[in-house]
């Protein structure tokens, strides 16, 4: 079977713009979430989130693609800009049917439907002229294809908080079928509107303070924003040109729950890290690290733990467990490809990133964490876990380059 | 109100009466279910209380106080309705909107 490597990441994420900041802020445990100060937010009761500090699109994105990219898209722009520039690719090598872009996102152009409608039921007719391609959820992979002449499959995923890993996994799978040669693939996600934040707090899943992982008294998630990019290339594209990749990507798998629209289950979340491992030809003691999904919800934790300890055994009492949720929140579409590239980060570092703001063990979330920070820890192989509403399970395994 | 004469199992103190009958009412509009059967050691379950019911009364216990619940160890491991009651009665009580908002 064809191996698939990646040869680039890129990152926006409340720790700042690239994969280098983000990576600082998780690996030291600096929690990135600030106060949430939006206009006509002021009804809102949870008041902090993981939002991108300081970005200002036109530094980055030409004017045509401020026209037609909402937040999100930029985010995925920007992302992917860092992730072909890493890659080392020109123009022409990436251009052309043999390169696919899937990019996905939980809700689209959020904030170009909210600003909309707010002006257009106050009785304004000074809509945003691009409104629609702005808030259609493809606009972003669609940006990027225009951004490099990328003439093959050029398309989204939705599926909420697993969005990301299943883009990445679905390029490894068209990678290996031979259907293109490389892939750029993650998530983004700017679901900041009052609107929406009043929807999660509803749904009772947000901390009004402090996100966290698998600590007795954690009390939800905070909202978060980004995108994660990365660019996969088959092994015989890579020799071609010389490349060398930073990490393959080893395995995928993914389940659906098929049982309730929000509440997690054991069994799916088991059966995808199973499946992932073994499409990686990997046992689970070869896992080095896990950055878990790590919501601090109440039940995710329980879940996620349950379905680690299923899987790995005696092993988990001694496998690192973090969740990178508590630096930069939770990123929804572009959480799974901003964690995948903490994860190559601390596989490639040999460096396992602190749980922060622990407060106390919870039996329920007998697990590995590092509480005392960063772990230095040589691994061969790491895994990344996403768990999403509508029971959709993505699992994905990375391992060492020589 | 009906407390439980069959059952051990009795609301709880929060501190003021009438913020108890506050919530009854709330649960007895939100979830649409008739007072008599709002019973401390009548369970979530036996109430035939569906998730999206437990959202409207708790949304419904979060605009009357003007608080934030979120879904913690206490809400999550309720199972009857004085457990219930004593986890969301605690959060109405304990904090105004801002101090919670401020965090610990």
């Amino acid at each position: 079977m064809m191996k698939v490597g990646i040869t680039g990441m890129g990152a926006v994420s409340a720790a700042g713009i690239g994969v280098a900041p983000l990576w600082q802020h998780v690996r030291d445990g600096v929690c990135a979430v600030r106060p949430l100060d939006m206009p006509r937010g002021e009804s809102l009761r949870v008041r902090i989130a993981a939002s991108v500090p300081d970005f200002t699109p036109e530094q980055h994105l030409s004017k045509s693609q401020l026209m037609f990219c909402d937040r999100y898209a930029q985010f995925a722009c920007v992302a992917a800009a860092e992730a072909v520039t890493q890659a080392g690719l020109d123009g022409v090598e990436l251009g052309g049917p043999r390169t696919a872009v899937i990019i996905g996102t939980g809700s689209g152009g959020l904030n170009t439907m909210d600003e909309g409608s707010y002006l257009f039921y106050r009785g304004e007719r000074s809509h945003h002229p691009m409104s629609i391609p702005r808030q259609i959820p493809s606009t972003g992979a669609a940006s990027v294809s225009m951004a490099y002449g990328i003439t093959g499959p050029c398309f989204s995923i939705a599926s909420a908080c697993s969005t990301a890993s299943q883009a990445v996994g679905l390029g490894l799978q068209m990678i290996r079928a031979g259907i293109v040669d490389r892939v750029i693939a993650g998530g983004s996600e700017a679901p900041l509107t009052p609107v929406s934040m009043r929807g999660w707090e509803l749904l009772r899943v947000l901390t009004p303070d402090h996100c966290r992982p698998f600590s007795k008294g954690r009390r939800g998630m905070v909202v978060g924003e980004g995108a994660g990019v990365f660019v996969l290339e088959s092994e015989d594209a890579m020799a071609a040109r010389g490349a060398k990749p930073l990490a393959w990507l080893a395995g995928y798998g993914t389940t659906s729950d098929a049982r309730d629209m929000i509440q997690p289950d054991v069994t799916g979340a088991s059966v995808a890290m199973e499946t992932a491992l073994a499409d990686a030809g990997l046992s689970p003691e070869d896992i080095g690290y896990i950055n878990a999904h790590g919501t601090a919800t109440v039940r995710n934790d329980i879940n996620e733990t349950a379905a680690i300890r299923h899987v790995f055994g005696d092993y988990a009492d001694r496998l690192p467990v973090s969740s990178s949720k508590a630096v930069i929140g939770h990123a929804l579409g572009a959480a799974g490809g901003l964690e995948l590239a903490v994860t190559v980060m601390a596989m490639r570092e040999s460096t396992v990133p602190p749980q922060i703001n622990f407060l106390e063990p919870d039996p329920e979330c007998n697990l590995c964490l590092p509480l005392d920070g960063p772990e230095q820890k040589e691994m061969r192989a790491a895994m990344s876990n996403s768990f999403a509403f509508g029971g959709i399970n993505a699992c994905l395994v990375v391992t060492k380059t020589d | 109100m009906n407390t439980g004469k069959e059952s051990t199992i009795k609301w709880p103190d929060l501190g003021d009466p009438e913020r108890l009958e506050q919530i009854i009412d709330i649960i007895e509009k939100e979830g649409k279910i008739d007072r008599d059967l709002i019973r401390p050691d009548a369970t979530l379950e036996t109430l035939g209380f569906e998730s999206i019911d437990v959202v409207l009364i708790l949304m419904g216990i979060e605009d009357k106080f003007d608080v934030y619940l979120p879904m913690d160890d206490d809400l999550a491991a309720a199972t009857n309705l004085a457990e219930f009651v004593a986890a969301v009665g605690e959060a109405a009580k304990a904090e105004s909107l801002d101090a919670q908002v401020a965090g610990k």
